[in-house]
């Protein structure tokens, strides 16, 4: 096992445990606002890439592609907020799961309508690889993490930093004290739920020079993106892109080094072992308190 | 009648219309013959023929390949006064197996024969139903390995005499270090077993086995690993759109050494979507259909059945044919040739198992028994080189 090869491997790692860890931030950043796990993050995203390829595909520029991307990914969240979400406030845990369940379920048959079941990919912003050393990455791979990574951040700020992001919080835990304390719930909520939509769709549109997206494989990235957001307690934006960026070099170095056969099988594995491991050296809890 | 029961019938007619339109997913085509037929046919109705196909989904890429070649095909045969004419109804399995089973249960009273599922996905879950009875089932899948006797036939020889030719090949270009990188499927793993257990016979050394998910976003740890083993080619065996996920992870570990796809990869739209991501030499194994020239004099009449095929082809779609087309012409040519003069889907399938042989495209020839559904073709496979400038295809010598 060369160095080139360990720092490719884990490059793939990184690129696509991003794709996790934005799923898993939007994950979180639901959940935070409004108790909220929101299956409907992963055909989202891949609505927003289906759309930069359809944008493609007629004639627009690749820019063009992934803002509108990220606007549909926004839009899509802002309609479920109001046409569905809002309409059941106070319902219960497993009745909020449903909903955002039968949502994924129409975005992905929105896909279909729009774009057609057939698998699509696209040009990337840039092209090209860049190589340092052995290591070797395609441009597109570095503005998908480094964007992605910026937009969480900026995210991560809104969350933590404004009074705005400590009145999601607050309206997340008890939306009725939030309320009378002068909070808009309602907009609150909606403004949320539009960020968190526009970065999946973002995410979606920059990730198509990746990887091959059809409307099937939304559930499967939404499953992904919880274990992102889990990883780390389900409670922080950074935790949820680490947790992303471990899951997808625990695959990437699982198919490298153990099996490729049982590549997710070996991720699940170590992950399991980590976190049993992790619990009794508190290292998650450490990891969650710095993040 | 009320007039608000008018209304309601009027509503529930135009809904069951637009139900019936948009769930059945079959479509008929009898193309206008171009003269009437002559009087040793005129007993015979049309031979009904059904068309299982992936046109959306996973696998649409192949599917349009295969209904262009069954389209054309449909449209060569009935153009000829002379013959039997046939009609083909088509259907969509949607790149499922579930679906390629309701696909066969809407055509199998209808149908004398039908070709299709051209994917294993579909055949395999065809295949259990459609074995013991009527209609007979032809496939250009080249896994399944047909009983004796049974109502499927197989076009394509088996994945082994697959492997087989393309170790020849390496053999024969001096390659003796060979990683192989599969999809974890049962085309996959059996184009695996294959290449492990054919390796010796050809003194080659399989360096790496890689397999991957069809699913995965992600095969570069595998082509990480075929690089750092360094092989003197990589053999793929994959079908669809991760086809370009795999390409773009060959071309992004820098891996140069020339690269041999299966049949089924052989795909314009997708090799297209892949752009420059393709290492520098791609290769297929093919025939030599896609190279009329070197067909020797002695087969003139396989020579102009090619050259009058790829001109329609070029005519008609304005592409140069893939193999998958070529496949499903044939296996379209086949049925019409075996039902020219037989009345029931049970004698049809005794005129397949005749012995005689079948004029194809892909191959010149084709021939089946009874006890071998797997059909003897002739000749052999070729090979042919990828140019991502023309997107276009060469033989490789």
């Amino acid at each position: 096992m060369s160095l080139a090869q360990l720092l490719n491997v884990g490059w793939s790692g990184i690129w696509l445990g991003t794709l996790y860890g934005a799923i898993g931030v939007g994950l979180v950043l639901s959940f935070r606002s409004a108790r909220l796990v929101n299956l409907s993050l992963g055909p989202v995203l891949v609505f927003g890439g289906m759309l930069a390829a359809w944008v493609q595909t007629h004639g627009g520029t690749t820019a063009g592609g992934v803002l509108a991307a990220s606007a549909a990914g926004a839009a899509l969240s802002l309609a479920q907020e109001t046409a569905m979400l809002r309409r059941l406030r106070g319902a219960s845990g497993s009745m909020l799961l449903l909903a955002t369940l039968s949502a994924s379920i129409i975005v992905a048959g929105l896909i279909v309508i729009f774009f057609g079941r057939d698998p699509v990919t696209g040009e990337g912003l840039v092209g090209g690889s860049l190589s340092l050393g052995g290591w070797s990455a395609s441009w597109d791979s570095i503005v998908f993490v480094a964007v992605v990574v910026g937009a969480s951040t900026l995210l991560w700020a809104f969350a933590e930093a404004s009074p705005y992001g400590k009145a999601v919080s607050a309206s997340g835990h008890d939306p009725a004290a939030a309320a009378m304390l002068g909070i808009d719930v309602r907009l609150l909520r909606s403004l949320v739920m539009g960020l968190i939509g526009g970065l999946v769709g973002l995410a979606g549109g920059l990730f198509l020079p990746l990887a091959v997206l059809d409307f099937s494989i939304g559930l499967r990235l939404t499953l992904f993106g919880f274990v992102a957001g889990a990883v780390f307690g389900y409670e922080s934006l950074p935790g949820a892109l680490l947790g992303g960026w471990l899951f997808g070099l625990l695959d990437a170095f699982g198919t490298a080094y153990v099996s490729s056969v049982f590549s997710e099988a070996v991720a699940f594995g170590a992950l399991l072992v980590l976190i049993v491991a992790g619990r009794r050296l508190l290292l998650f809890e450490s990891i969650l308190r710095w993040t | 009648m009320k007039r608000g029961t008018r209304l309601w019938a009027f509503l529930v007619a135009i809904v069951s219309l637009w139900l019936f339109v948009a769930c059945g997913g079959s479509e008929e085509a009898t193309p206008s013959p171009s003269a009437s037929p002559t009087s040793g046919q005129q007993a015979l109705r049309p031979l009904q023929i059904g068309h299982i196909v992936d046109q959306t989904g996973a696998l649409a890429p192949l599917g349009a390949s295969y209904l262009r070649g069954v389209e054309l095909a449909t449209e060569i045969w009935n153009a000829d006064a002379t013959r039997r004419k046939v009609t083909v109804r088509v259907c969509d399995s949607q790149s499922t197996g579930e679906g390629a089973l309701a696909c066969y249960r809407q055509l199998e009273g209808w149908a004398d024969a039908i070709v299709g599922p051209n994917l294993f996905v579909g055949l395999a879950s065809v295949r259990g139903v459609a074995s013991g009875k009527p209609p007979v089932v032809i496939s250009t899948v080249p896994f399944v390995e047909p009983p004796a006797n049974s109502y499927i036939f197989q076009t394509i020889p088996n994945v082994e005499d697959a492997v087989a030719v393309v170790f020849q090949y390496f053999q024969r270009k001096g390659i003796r270090r060979v990683a192989t990188l599969t999809s974890n499927d049962q085309p996959g793993n059996l184009a695996k077993d294959a290449a492990s257990k054919l390796a010796g016979n050809y003194n080659i050394q399989l360096v790496r086995s890689e397999v991957f998910d069809p699913q995965a976003q992600n095969v570069a740890p595998q082509a990480q690993n075929i690089a750092a083993a360094q092989p003197e080619a990589v053999f793929v065996w994959t079908a669809g759109a991760q086809l370009i996920t795999v390409l773009r992870a060959i071309h992004g570990a820098n891996i140069t050494v020339p690269v041999m796809l299966n049949y089924a990869s052989m795909n314009l739209p997708l090799l297209r979507q892949a752009g420059n991501d393709v290492p520098p030499e791609l290769l297929f194994f093919a025939t030599d259909v896609f190279d009329p020239s070197s067909v020797a004099a002695n087969r003139q009449a396989y020579k102009d059945r090619i050259e009058t095929f790829n001109r329609q082809y070029q005519a008609k779609y304005g592409a140069v044919p893939d193999l998958l087309a070529y496949a499903t012409a044939d296996i379209l040519f086949i049925v019409a040739q075996a039902g020219a003069n037989v009345d029931s889907p049970a004698v049809l399938k005794q005129a397949l198992e005749s012995g005689a042989e079948f004029q194809g495209v892909l191959f010149e020839g084709y021939s089946f028994s009874r006890e071998q559904h797997v059909a003897r073709v002739k000749p052999g496979f070729s090979f042919l080189r990828w140019n991502p400038s023309s997107a276009t295809w060469s033989l490789a010598r």
